[in-house]
C-alpha cells in the first residue's frame, strides 16, 4: 500500500459517502413532496414549489407537504447527530438519546404545557418546556458526572431520569382532564409529523442550530476520547467541557425536535450503524454524515408511514420503534464482534 | 535548569495519600526513570506530572510554569502514554497515530502534508508500520504497544511521559523500544521519563532514576548509585545480584519474596480508573 | 324549535315535573343512583329524582363536556370507586361498557345493579338504551318521555331537511370527522346534509386529511370542541394556517362539544343545534 494512494482513498469514501446521503435525502424529500392524499409527479411538484400550474396543487405542495418534509429534515438530522455524538461520547455503539433520559424529560416537558395549557398563552412555550425538561435532565448528569466520574454512572443515572420522567407522563396521563385530553396525549408521545405547518419549522430551527453547531464543535475531542478519558486529557482535551458541550447540544437538539414532533426514538441508534461500514468508526468522521443520514432516514419514513393503506394514519414514531427495536436487538448480539 | 521539576508533588483519593511531597528532577537530553514495587505510586506520579491527576505541587519545564493541566498548549509540550492501552473503536492503526498531532491541529482543520509525515515517520521508527491499516483492536498485546507509542511520539513533544511501555514486548522488541526512547532523549533533546519494572533494562537506558516506595521518594540520582545502593533490597524485599553480561549491565533479583514477609511490597491498587464499556 | 345547551335543562325539568306527577302504583322504594361517567350523568340528572342521585362523575360540572352542567353542581362529585358507591349506598350505578370492568365486577358481588352504556351510533339503539336506564332507574315513564321527544325531533328535522342536500363535512381540532355508521354523521344524515367523508368511502369515526381539503373544500363545515379550553396536542390539523385561512371563508356550523359527547338522549339537543344553524344559513341566503 502506497500511503498517498491511502490517504487518497479515505478522502474519497468520504466525499462519496456524503454525496450518496445528500442524494438520498433530495430523493427522499422529493418523494414525500410527491407522495399524499393524490400523488403528484415530480414536475409538478417542482412546478408548485415555485407557485406555477395547478394553484391547488401549489397550495397542498408549500402549506401542506413542504413544511412536513422539512420539519422530517430537521428533526433526523438533530436525532441521527445526537446519537452519534452521544455514541462518541459514551464510547458505546448502544447509545441513543433516550437512553440518558433527555427524550423523555423533554416530553415531560411538553405534556405539562400541555396538561397546564400553557401553550395557548404562548406557541414558544412548548419547545422552551421541552427543552427545559431536557435541560433539567442534563443538568442533573452532569452534577453527577463530576462527583461520579464515568461512563457507567452515566448511562445508570439517564436510566434512572428517563424512569422518572416516565412515570411522571404517565402521573399526566392518569390525571388527564378528560378522556379526549388523555386521548391526544396518548396519541402524540407517539411520535408524528401530520399537520406539521411552517411555524412548527421554523419554531424549532434555532434550538436545532445552536445545539448542532455545540455537537460539531465536539469532533476534536470525541475523536480523542476514542483512547479513554486519561489519554484524551493528555492530548489537551478538557474533558469537563466535552461533557457539557455535548450534553448541552444533545439536550437542545432532543428537546426542540421532541417538541415539535413528540417522541421519535431510535433514529439515532440506527444511522451512525449503517453508516460506520462506509465511513469509519471515527466519531468525528460520523457526525455530519450522521445528521445527513438522520435526515433521509426521517423522511423516507415518514413517508412510509403515510403510504401504509391503513384506516388511520400510521405515525412516523411507531414506523421507527418498528425498525429500531429489531435493530438494536440484532446489535446487541453481535456487539461482541465490536470493541476492545 | 534545563529540564523538567517537580516539587511538593502529593496526590490523595480521600483519606489515602497516594504520593507524598514527591520530587522529580529529570534533565533534558536523558532518559529518567521510576522503579519500585508493585503499588508503590510510580503510575500516580507520572499521572500527576502528565497533569492527567489532580495534585498539590509544582511542575515546571526549563524553569517555567506549565500550562493548565488538560489545555492544548500542555498537550504540545507533554505527552503521555498510559499503561493501559485503551482501544474504544476497530479504527485503523494510522488513524490512531494520527490522533498524536491532535494537539497541534485547529478545531475544523484537517492532517496537513507534514503532519502526515511525522505520523509515517513514527510509525517506522516503531516498526507498526505493517499493520498501519488494521483495526487497532485485533492487534496482539505487543502491536498495540507500538501503535501507541507511534502514537505518543507523532506528538513531537519536548516532554516523553511514558508508563511501562515494553510490558507486553518479547526481550528483542523491548531492548529497540528502548532504545528508541534513549533515542529521543538524546539525539533529539527531549526529555523522556520512563515507569519501569525491568531493572536491568533500567540500568541499560536509563540515566537518572527515581527509586519509590509507598508513596515517598527513597533514592534519586544517577542510575547506577541508585542501582547499588542498599536500599533497592529494602524497598523490595529481596537481595539483588549486580554485574555486566557480554559488557551489558544486569540487576537481577537473587530470591523470590518470601511469602511471610509482610514487609514492602503491597497488593496493586488501581486507584481512579474510570470503567470503559 | 328549541335553543340547545343550557335551555334544554329547563325543558327537561318541565318533563321531569310533569312525569313526577304520575303516581306509582306500588311503593316500591326507589333505588340510589350513581353515575361514573359523562354520558351516564346527562341519564341520571335527566331520568332520575333529586334525592336519588348520591353521586356523579367528576366532569359532570365542565360545562364543554356536561348538557346538564349547571344541574350537577348541587350532587357531589366523588373519584369513580367501588367503595365510595358502597359507602353512599348507591343501588345502581350508571357507568360505560368498554372501562371499569372490574370495578362494574365488584358491584355486580355487593348486588349493586350497574348500567353499562356502550357506545351507541344508531338512533334506535339509543331509544332502547334510554329506556332500560329509565326502568333501572326506576322512572320508566321519564324514559319513554325523553325516547318520544328524540324521536319527534329527528322526524320534524328529517321532513323539514334544513340542510338542502348542502356537501358538508365534520370536523374536530385534530382533524377527526364522522363518516356513514357515526351518529354525528347519522344526524347531519336527518338534517338533510351530504357527507364528504361518506361521498369519499370512508365509514365510521376515522379523520380527514389536510390535502384533500385543501384540493376539495366542503361547502358547510360542522365543527365541534374547537372551544375546548385545554390545548390539546392534537390540534395540528385545527391550528395548521393552511386550514385556518381556509375554514374562514366557509360557512360553519359550531354544535356545542356537550350535546353530542356521547350518543345518547341528548342528540336531540345537538340536532336542535345543527337545524337551527342550518336554519339561520337557510334566512341569509334566502335575504334579498
Amino acid at each position: 500500500m502506497t500511503r498517498a494512494a491511502t490517504v487518497k482513498g479515505t478522502g474519497t469514501v468520504t466525499m462519496t459517502v456524503t454525496a450518496t446521503l445528500l442524494g438520498l435525502m433530495l430523493v427522499g424529500a422529493l418523494g414525500g413532496l410527491m407522495i399524499g392524499y393524490v400523488s403528484y409527479g415530480p414536475g409538478e411538484v417542482l412546478m408548485g414549489l415555485v407557485g406555477l400550474g395547478d394553484p391547488v396543487v401549489a397550495a397542498i405542495v408549500r402549506e401542506v407537504r413542504l413544511p412536513r418534509t422539512l420539519l422530517a429534515l430537521e428533526v433526523g438530522a438533530a436525532l441521527g447527530l445526537a446519537g452519534a455524538a452521544l455514541q462518541g461520547l459514551l464510547r458505546n455503539p448502544l447509545a441513543e438519546p433516550g437512553l440518558i433520559g433527555v427524550s423523555s424529560s423533554a416530553a415531560l416537558g411538553a405534556v405539562i404545557a400541555f396538561h397546564f395549557g400553557l401553550t395557548t398563552w404562548a406557541s414558544w412555550a412548548l419547545p422552551v418546556t421541552a427543552i427545559a425538561g431536557a435541560s433539567v435532565t442534563t443538568v442533573t448528569l452532569l452534577l453527577i458526572g463530576r462527583w461520579l466520574p464515568g461512563t457507567l454512572p452515566l448511562i445508570l443515572t439517564g436510566i434512572a431520569l428517563s424512569s422518572l420522567a416516565g412515570a411522571l407522563i404517565s402521573l399526566a396521563l392518569n390525571l388527564a382532564p378528560n378522556p379526549y385530553a388523555l386521548n391526544e396525549m396518548v396519541l402524540w408521545l407517539m411520535g408524528s409529523l401530520r399537520d406539521r405547518s411552517m411555524d412548527e419549522v421554523v419554531l424549532a430551527l434555532p434550538f436545532l442550530v445552536v445545539g448542532g453547531v455545540l455537537l460539531l464543535s465536539g469532533a476534536r475531542g470525541l475523536d480523542a476520547l476514542t483512547l479513554g478519558e486519561e489519554a484524551a486529557r493528555g492530548l489537551g482535551v478538557n474533558m469537563a467541557r466535552l461533557s457539557a458541550t455535548i450534553v448541552i447540544g444533545i439536550a437542545l437538539v432532543v428537546g426542540a425536535a421532541v417538541s415539535v414532533s413528540g417522541a421519535i426514538g431510535f433514529v439515532g441508534l440506527v444511522v451512525p450503524h449503517m453508516l460506520r461500514p462506509f465511513v469509519g468508526h471515527q466519531p468525528r468522521r460520523l457526525l455530519l454524515p450522521s445528521a445527513l443520514g438522520g435526515a433521509a432516514l426521517m423522511v423516507v419514513a415518514d413517508t412510509v408511514a403515510r403510504v401504509l393503506p391503513t384506516n388511520q394514519e400510521v405515525m412516523v414514531g411507531v414506523v421507527t420503534a418498528l425498525l429500531g427495536a429489531p435493530f438494536f436487538l440484532a446489535l446487541v448480539l453481535r456487539t461482541r464482534r465490536i470493541g476492545p | 535548569m534545563s529540564g523538567l521539576e517537580a516539587s511538593g508533588l502529593t496526590v490523595r483519593i480521600g483519606a489515602r495519600t497516594l504520593v507524598d511531597d514527591a520530587h522529580l528532577v529529570a534533565p533534558r537530553g536523558q532518559v529518567t526513570g521510576i522503579i519500585g514495587p508493585n503499588g508503590a505510586g510510580k503510575s500516580t506520579l507520572l499521572r500527576a506530572v502528565a497533569g492527567v491527576l489532580p495534585h498539590d505541587g509544582r511542575v515546571r519545564l526549563d524553569d517555567a510554569p506549565l500550562p493548565r493541566p488538560g489545555s492544548r498548549a500542555r498537550a504540545r509540550l507533554i505527552g503521555y502514554l498510559p499503561q493501559r492501552h485503551e482501544a474504544h473503536w476497530p479504527v485503523t492503526v494510522r488513524h490512531t497515530v494520527e490522533l498524536g498531532r491532535l494537539p497541534h491541529q485547529g478545531l475544523f482543520e484537517g492532517l496537513s502534508h507534514r503532519d502526515r509525515t511525522i505520523v509515517d515517520d513514527a510509525m517506522d521508527r516503531t516498526d507498526s508500520g505493517g499493520f498501519a491499516e488494521a483495526p487497532v483492536t485485533t492487534l496482539s498485546g505487543g502491536e498495540r504497544a507500538r501503535a501507541m507509542l507511534a502514537r505518543v511520539l507523532a506528538g513531537q513533544t519536548p516532554v516523553l511521559l511514558v508508563d511501562e511501555p515494553v510490558a507486553a514486548l518479547d526481550p528483542g522488541q523491548q531492548v529497540s523500544v528502548m532504545a528508541l526512547l534513549r533515542a529521543e532523549a538524546t539525539v533529539h533533546d527531549r526529555i523522556v521519563v520512563v515507569v519501569l519494572h525491568d531493572l536491568s533494562l533500567a540500568a541499560r537506558i536509563c540515566d537518572q532514576l527515581l527509586l519509590i516506595d509507598r508513596g515517598r521518594i527513597v533514592q534519586a540520582g544517577p542510575a547506577s548509585v541508585v542501582l547499588e545502593s542498599p536500599d533497592l533490597e529494602a524497598v523490595y524485599g529481596v537481595p539483588f545480584g549486580r554485574g555486566r553480561v557480554c559488557d551489558v549491565p544486569v540487576v537481577t533479583p537473587l530470591n523470590g519474596r518470601d511469602p511471610s514477609d509482610a514487609g514492602s511490597a503491597h497488593p496493586d491498587r488501581q486507584g481512579l480508573r474510570s470503567i470503559s464499556l | 324549535m328549541m335553543v340547545p345547551g343550557r335551555r334544554g335543562g329547563a325543558i327537561l325539568l318541565a318533563i321531569m315535573l310533569a312525569g313526577a306527577g304520575i303516581s306509582r302504583a306500588a311503593a316500591d322504594p326507589l333505588p340510589r343512583v350513581a353515575s361514573a361517567t359523562l354520558c351516564g350523568d346527562q341519564y341520571v340528572l335527566a331520568l332520575a329524582d333529586p334525592d336519588q342521585i348520591a353521586a356523579l362523575s367528576p366532569q359532570a360540572t365542565a360545562p364543554w363536556l356536561s348538557l346538564l352542567a349547571d344541574k350537577a353542581a348541587a350532587y357531589p362529585r366523588p373519584r369513580p370507586a367501588a367503595e365510595t358507591y358502597l359507602h353512599a349506598g348507591v343501588d345502581v350505578l350508571v357507568t360505560n361498557a368498554w372501562t371499569d370492568h372490574t370495578t362494574a365486577a365488584l358491584l355486580e358481588r355487593f348486588s349493586v345493579e350497574t348500567v353499562r352504556i356502550p357506545l351507541l351510533n344508531d338512533i334506535d339503539a339509543i331509544a332502547a338504551m334510554t329506556r332500560d336506564v329509565a326502568r333501572a332507574l326506576g322512572h320508566p315513564e321519564r324514559g319513554e318521555a325523553l325516547v318520544k321527544r328524540l324521536l319527534a325531533r329527528v322526524a320534524a328535522v328529517r321532513a323539514d331537511a334544513p340542510g338542502q342536500n348542502r356537501v358538508a363535512l365534520y370536523l374536530r381540532p385534530g382533524g377527526g370527522t364522522a363518516a356513514e355508521g357515526a351518529f354525528v354523521a347519522t344526524l347531519m344524515d336527518i338534517a338533510g346534509l351530504r357527507n364528504q367523508a361518506t361521498e369519499a368511502g370512508l365509514s365510521g369515526w376515522t379523520s380527514w386529511n389536510l390535502e384533500r381539503f385543501i384540493a376539495d373544500p366542503p361547502a358547510l363545515l360542522v365543527t365541534s370542541f374547537f372551544e375546548s379550553p385545554h390545548a390539546s396536542l392534537g390540534r395540528a390539523f385545527g391550528n395548521h394556517p393552511a386550514f385556518t385561512r381556509r375554514a374562514a371563508g366557509i360557512d360553519t356550523i359550531a354544535v356545542p362539544g356537550a350535546t353530542w359527547v356521547c350518543g345518547g338522549w341528548i342528540l336531540a339537543d345537538a340536532l336542535d343545534a345543527m337545524a337551527a344553524g342550518l336554519a339561520d344559513l337557510n334566512a341569509r341566503d334566502d335575504r334579498p
